[in-house]
């Protein structure tokens, strides 16, 4: 993994012109993490605090296992904290967290070889028990969640971590490409066809709510 | 918008939804979407999608994540603190440090890559050496140490020496045939040589004070050559270097070589009334040859090969011992002499135990070695094909005595005879064993020689045992070969009751009973 970012324009330096009198919650991400490269090891901790909720459903969202999302996210973090000293500000620091997220995420994923809950297959063949069957009637709101998350776990990885990045962190194309290592078109052609996956598991539900 | 496949379609909707097209790019999308209702139902439907992944729920937030985290960060510092020997700051230029070393030493042996390859190939060759040479383990002590020159003379006149002070046990080289030379090391009680001495030989060769100081420095190259060709380790293995086995008669022909014809009469005599096995016979006496007896004594040994003996196996294996080391044990020889006597007397028996429970001796194919031995004595027996043997033979002025093999103590059975003799008197039964030849004959001066003694004086366990009517006799192997002359073997008794008389009036006889006509 390059953790240093593609290449890209580095990032402007002026952002770190920020009055020192201004509490550490209050400065962005770069002046924190040159504070870091200082020695400021309390200017880490508002960085963690700061984007740990985001990392955090990033890993629900592609595990749908919340008992493991702290001990992954520990990780990233640790991660983050070792490669700190050699980020070169090419690419924003949220944008460089996630990949690091994303990374350890599919080596988790590789380590455990995670079984998907529902496959494809699955979902569209199953009788009862099936998502359609269950979306006939109008799931509750808690439910409901629950049917979106599950069609989302029978996705490939590749599609449902993108998915995850545009429509639930609302991250652009570029950032999504920068944070999946592809190229941009990349992107597209996964989103477009995770949709279209998706909307074909989800089918009743979404034909009911169109 | 121009016709384009679903997938194109789908892509498109899905970037017009994510506000990803141009303007121009949008705008088609938007009339595509108007005048085509699956184009208007499937744009609907992913909004409706996107709007059901928005409102997805989100973990609710982890309370004290900091806290675990930090303290997780500090458990790693420490560990990785005292996982490296400095601090972690100086990784960098620690791993630069080693990494550079590690280049500079990749290339200094690629340079050197020859020597490199020599020395490795040296090294492995001395460790294989070294472990076919670890047959001799503890400190190796010298067999003989101190040998004086009286000693070295009766070396050369007898072929034994001492192990002991006391004499109970002695060496004793001898050489069987033209294909083996024979080593004894026997503590049955030794053949308690007599007590010869240089003055003994002075007094009655007389040689010349040129001659003396010839034959001295020539005991001198003699006794150095005893010190240096018989090693006993302490787990009772005796490394013997195979030169020794003829190293006495190469002495003995030295000292002919330095005597004037006359005075070597004397000696022969001498080595007579001594009953020395070895008499000197022809060979002219030329400066050149006495050169070159005194050189090849003085040149330190061909090789390095002993034989070894141990209880177990006998092998052949290169010794290379520092003498200047061993110079020390030479120095406290007396007070390891008794360890010597240990060593020497533990490997006699502990051979017997061996042969005793295998039932045969055991040999070394090339050079051909055997040794066997009994509870008292064991032998090793070397063929003269060993490459570590210098030949001195054109100089070789001594013959046995007798030509018997000293010391062999076991025969193949093939070699004793049974055979009636029917006298006039009475009726002899023989059994005649080969291993234990008195009788030798020589063809000098036209007749038939004929000497014999009463059993191998070098070995004085055996007992000569005459009886009429039952007796076991010795006899030369061409004795038998005349069985036309068995009718002549009762004149052959009569002597040998002569010799069965005392030691006192034999030793009166035995002048007379030399060089009988037969």
């Amino acid at each position: 993994m390059n953790d240093t970012g593609p290449t890209k324009e580095p990032m402007a330096y002026q952002t770190l012109a920020q009055p020192a009198d201004v509490p550490l919650q209050a400065k962005n991400d770069d002046v924190l993490i040159t504070l870091v490269h200082q020695g400021e090891h309390g200017a880490f901790r508002v960085l963690v605090e700061r984007h740990q909720e985001r990392i955090r459903n990033l890993i629900y969202s592609i595990f749908h296992e919340p008992e493991i999302v702290d001990d992954i996210a520990q990780e990233v973090f640790i991660k983050a904290y070792e490669a700190l000293p050699h980020f070169r500000f090419q690419s924003s620091f949220y944008t460089w967290l996630y990949r690091i997220a994303v990374n350890k995420s599919r080596d988790e994923l590789r380590k455990r070889k995670v079984r998907r809950l529902f496959s494809l297959q699955t979902l569209l063949e199953s009788s009862d028990k099936d998502l359609s069957s269950k979306i006939v009637v109008e799931p509750r709101d808690d439910e409901l969640q629950e049917l979106v998350a599950a069609g989302l776990q029978s996705l490939p990885d590749k599609y449902r971590i993108a998915i995850t990045l545009k429509d639930i962190d609302g991250l652009s194309y570029e950032e999504i490409a920068e944070i999946m290592e592809c190229e941009i078109g990349t992107v597209k052609s996964r989103l477009s066809r995770g949709r279209a996956m998706l909307r074909k598991v989800l089918e009743p539900l979404v034909k009911e709510r169109a | 918008m121009k016709q384009v496949s679903k997938k194109d379609r789908s892509e498109r909707l899905s970037a017009y939804l994510d506000h990803e097209l141009d303007e121009a790019q949008a705008r088609a999308v938007e009339e595509l979407a108007a005048g085509d209702p699956e184009v208007r139902e499937e744009l609907e439907q992913l909004k409706v999608l996107r709007s059901l992944l928005g409102s997805k729920r989100r973990i609710p937030p982890s309370i004290g994540f900091w806290t675990r985290l930090s303290t997780e960060l500090d458990r790693r510092k420490r560990e990785e603190e005292n996982l490296l020997p400095f601090p972690r700051k100086y990784l960098p230029a620690v791993a630069t440090i080693a990494a550079v070393a590690v280049l500079a030493v990749v290339i200094v042996l690629y340079q050197q890559r020859e020597n490199v390859v020599d020395y490795v190939s040296q090294q492995s060759e001395r460790v294989q050496k070294a472990v076919e040479d670890n047959v001799l383990k503890g400190s190796i002590l010298p067999l003989f140490s101190n040998v004086d020159k009286n000693q070295a003379l009766r070396f050369a006149m007898f072929g034994t020496i001492p192990l002991d002070a006391k004499a109970e046990t002695e060496l004793r080289v001898d050489e069987d045939s033209a294909k083996w030379c024979t080593i004894n090391v026997d503590k049955s009680g030794g053949a308690k040589t007599s007590t010869v001495t240089v003055q003994d030989f002075v007094d009655e060769v007389q040689p010349t004070r040129v001659q003396l100081q010839i034959i001295d420095s020539l005991l001198d190259l003699g006794r150095h050559k005893l010190e240096r060709s018989v090693f006993v380790a302490e787990d009772r293995a005796m490394a013997v270097h195979p030169e020794i086995s003829r190293l006495n008669r190469v002495m003995l022909s030295g000292i002919a070589a330095a005597l004037a014809p006359a005075q070597r009469v004397r000696f022969n005599r001498f080595l007579q009334d001594r009953r020395a096995p070895y008499m000197l016979t022809g060979g002219q006496q030329t400066p050149a040859s006495m050169d070159r007896i005194l050189r090849t004594l003085r040149i330190p040994q061909q090789s390095d090969r002993f034989v070894v003996v141990t209880p177990e196996t006998v092998v052949v294996a290169g010794l290379r011992l520092n003498m200047d080391s061993l110079r020390q044990h030479y120095y406290h020889a007396e007070e390891r002499s008794h360890a010597v006597t240990v060593h020497v007397d533990g490997l006699i028996r502990r051979i017997a135990e061996r042969e005793n429970n295998a039932g045969q001796a055991y040999s070394f194919p090339a050079p051909k070695v055997r040794v066997f031995g009994d509870s008292e004595a064991f032998s090793i027996q070397i063929g003269s094909g060993w490459d570590g043997f210098r030949n001195p033979e054109p100089e070789m002025w001594v013959k046995p005595r007798i030509p018997i093999p000293g010391g062999i103590r076991r025969r193949p059975s093939a070699q004793s005879f049974d055979f009636h003799f029917s006298g006039e008197d009475s009726s002899f039964f023989f059994n005649i064993d080969l291993d234990s030849l008195m009788i030798r004959m020589e063809k000098d001066g036209g007749g038939v020689g004929l000497e014999f003694f009463k059993g191998d004086p070098r070995m004085r366990s055996r007992v000569f045992q005459f009886e009429p009517g039952r007796g076991n006799k010795v006899m030369d192997s061409a004795m038998l070969a005349k069985k036309k002359q068995w009718s002549k073997l009762d004149s052959l008794m009569r002597e040998m009751e002569k010799r069965g008389l005392p030691r006192e009036q034999q030793r009166q006889n035995r002048k007379s009973s030399y060089e009988r006509q037969f």
